[in-house]
């Protein structure tokens, strides 16, 4: 950075000063201010002055700060972040995206044949491609788990890593890599397994906000997750699908993974009429997301 | 449609949280004087870093940046609001100010004072000063800002000597 000089001849201007003193100068800039120091009383004393007022000046704004947020307040920014983590992996432009998704619900309706008026009175719908969470994961513990037991099974089973207590390695699924450590607001994932030819998705409320994701795809076993903005909702698998254990004040997304060996998906929130997609196996990938929030997300 | 970011992007995100969400967060209310909206503009800024993934490689600087927008475009959208409510003084607020708890402290007393002659600066001279004071280069605090890199040493100044002017005198008399 080049050196200004002072309007007042033979003197450094004030900027530069704090551009030495911060250390924002070139070599050359540098020693050139610190000859003229060297040399001149006044600017020296001028100099003084300034880092005297750039201490005071770090010790009132101290005055000013306040604790850092606590610990919920950050879960929750983390929370939206993570939320917003979602969205741009599964493909969403961003937050505008969510608008249109109920004016993509009725193109889908029309393309898919779902029952309009029934399907997606209260949720909007997209359908999306793009990278999904845990997707890699899960098309791994797929292909492993292609054997003759991985078709549906009569018992709903937790993943082996979704909760601790679990047997160890007893279940036919292979255990998934262990993350380390979640990130806020995450669940692990839950493994179910229907023996009929449905899957029943039970929301237990609707939530101040939040989204469902369901993929419909080639799979050999259902799950589910809670990916962003998880404060105490838990999956607990049942004989026929998915319960969600949520509550009105919830702002949680989550993700449902199902094979599309099933012919349906029936979603149900609290005590609403259900939701039924009817599977095409000819739609071998399908990604529906539907808010969960009585606004429309 | 913005660019997914790449799993060492998103990996990053959740690394760059746990890194500068305090620092911001701090930087914002000493920028502000409002815990709820520094508390929003560093969740903005951390969300707008996953929808819209920035090419520049300083992602500190970036956030700051970004967070310091969304703080002035609230101000902004704020003072429309204020001006309308002035407008119509039917539908104004009624109330006292709300009360410090520690106002009758020194300490309280001199934060407000900090707090007074801080919001008297210009919105730049506020901005470099507490940029300056998180540890950013003047070439940052210029791209934040939309200056020269030359000119923010100068507005530094400016800014130091202002504040030095109104608050040392108080600041001797409340030691």
């Amino acid at each position: 950075m080049n050196l200004t000089l002072g309007s007042r001849p033979q003197h450094l201007e004030d900027g530069d000063l704090v551009r030495y003193m911060d250390r924002q100068l070139d070599r050359a800039g540098n020693r050139r201010v610190e000859l003229h120091l060297t040399a001149c009383a006044e600017c020296a004393a001028r100099a003084e002055a300034m880092q005297a007022r750039s201490r005071q000046m770090s010790a009132w704004l101290a005055d000013l700060d306040v604790p850092a947020p606590d610990d919920e307040k950050r879960a929750l920014a983390m929370a939206a972040v993570e939320r917003a983590r979602f969205r741009a992996r599964a493909g969403w432009g961003g937050r505008p995206a969510l608008a249109a998704a109920a004016m993509v619900a009725m193109l889908l309706t029309v393309a898919f044949g779902t029952a309009p008026g029934r399907a997606w009175v209260n949720g909007a719908v997209e359908r999306l491609g793009g990278v999904f969470p845990g997707q890699a994961e899960q098309e791994q513990a797929a292909s492993r788990a292609a054997s003759p037991q991985a078709g549906p099974a009569a018992a709903a089973v937790p993943t082996a890593d979704a909760e601790p207590s679990a047997a160890p390695a007893a279940t036919a699924a292979p255990r998934r890599p262990t993350r380390p450590v979640l990130p806020p607001g995450m669940s692990e994932a839950v493994q179910f397994n229907p023996a009929g030819n449905y899957v029943l998705l039970k929301f237990e409320s609707r939530q101040r906000m939040g989204w469902a994701t369901i993929r419909i795809r080639d799979i050999s076993s259902a799950s589910g997750q809670v990916v962003a903005g998880r404060r105490s909702e838990t999956l607990v698998p049942t004989s026929d699908g998915l319960l969600v254990r949520n509550a009105a004040t919830s702002r949680a997304d989550y993700t449902v993974e199902v094979p599309n060996r099933y012919r349906f998906v029936r979603v149900q929130i609290g005590d609403e009429p259900e939701t039924t997609i009817a599977v095409s196996r000819a739609r071998r990938d399908w990604l529906w997301t539907m808010s969960l929030s009585d606004g429309g997300g | 449609m913005s660019a997914t970011p790449s799993p060492d992007q998103r990996l990053n995100v959740t690394q760059l949280f746990q890194e500068h969400y305090d620092a911001l967060y701090r930087y914002l209310v000493r920028l502000t004087g409002d815990p709820d909206l520094a508390a929003d503009a560093a969740q903005e800024a951390f969300v707008r870093l996953v929808e819209r993934p920035p090419q520049d490689r300083h992602l500190r600087a970036w956030l700051f940046a970004v967070a310091t927008n969304v703080v002035r475009d609230t101000a902004r959208a704020r003072a429309r609001w204020l001006k309308l409510l002035s407008a119509a003084p039917d539908r104004a607020p009624v109330g006292d100010q709300p009360a410090l708890p520690d106002a009758a402290a020194e300490s309280g007393e001199r934060r407000k004072m900090v707090r007074a002659a801080l919001d008297r600066l210009s919105w730049k001279e506020k901005t470099v000063l507490l940029m300056r004071e998180e540890g950013f280069a003047h070439h940052e605090i210029a791209a934040a800002v939309g200056t020269t890199t030359g000119s923010v040493g100068t507005m530094l100044a400016r800014a130091l000597n202002k504040l030095s002017n109104e608050l040392a005198p108080t600041s001797e008399s409340l030691r």
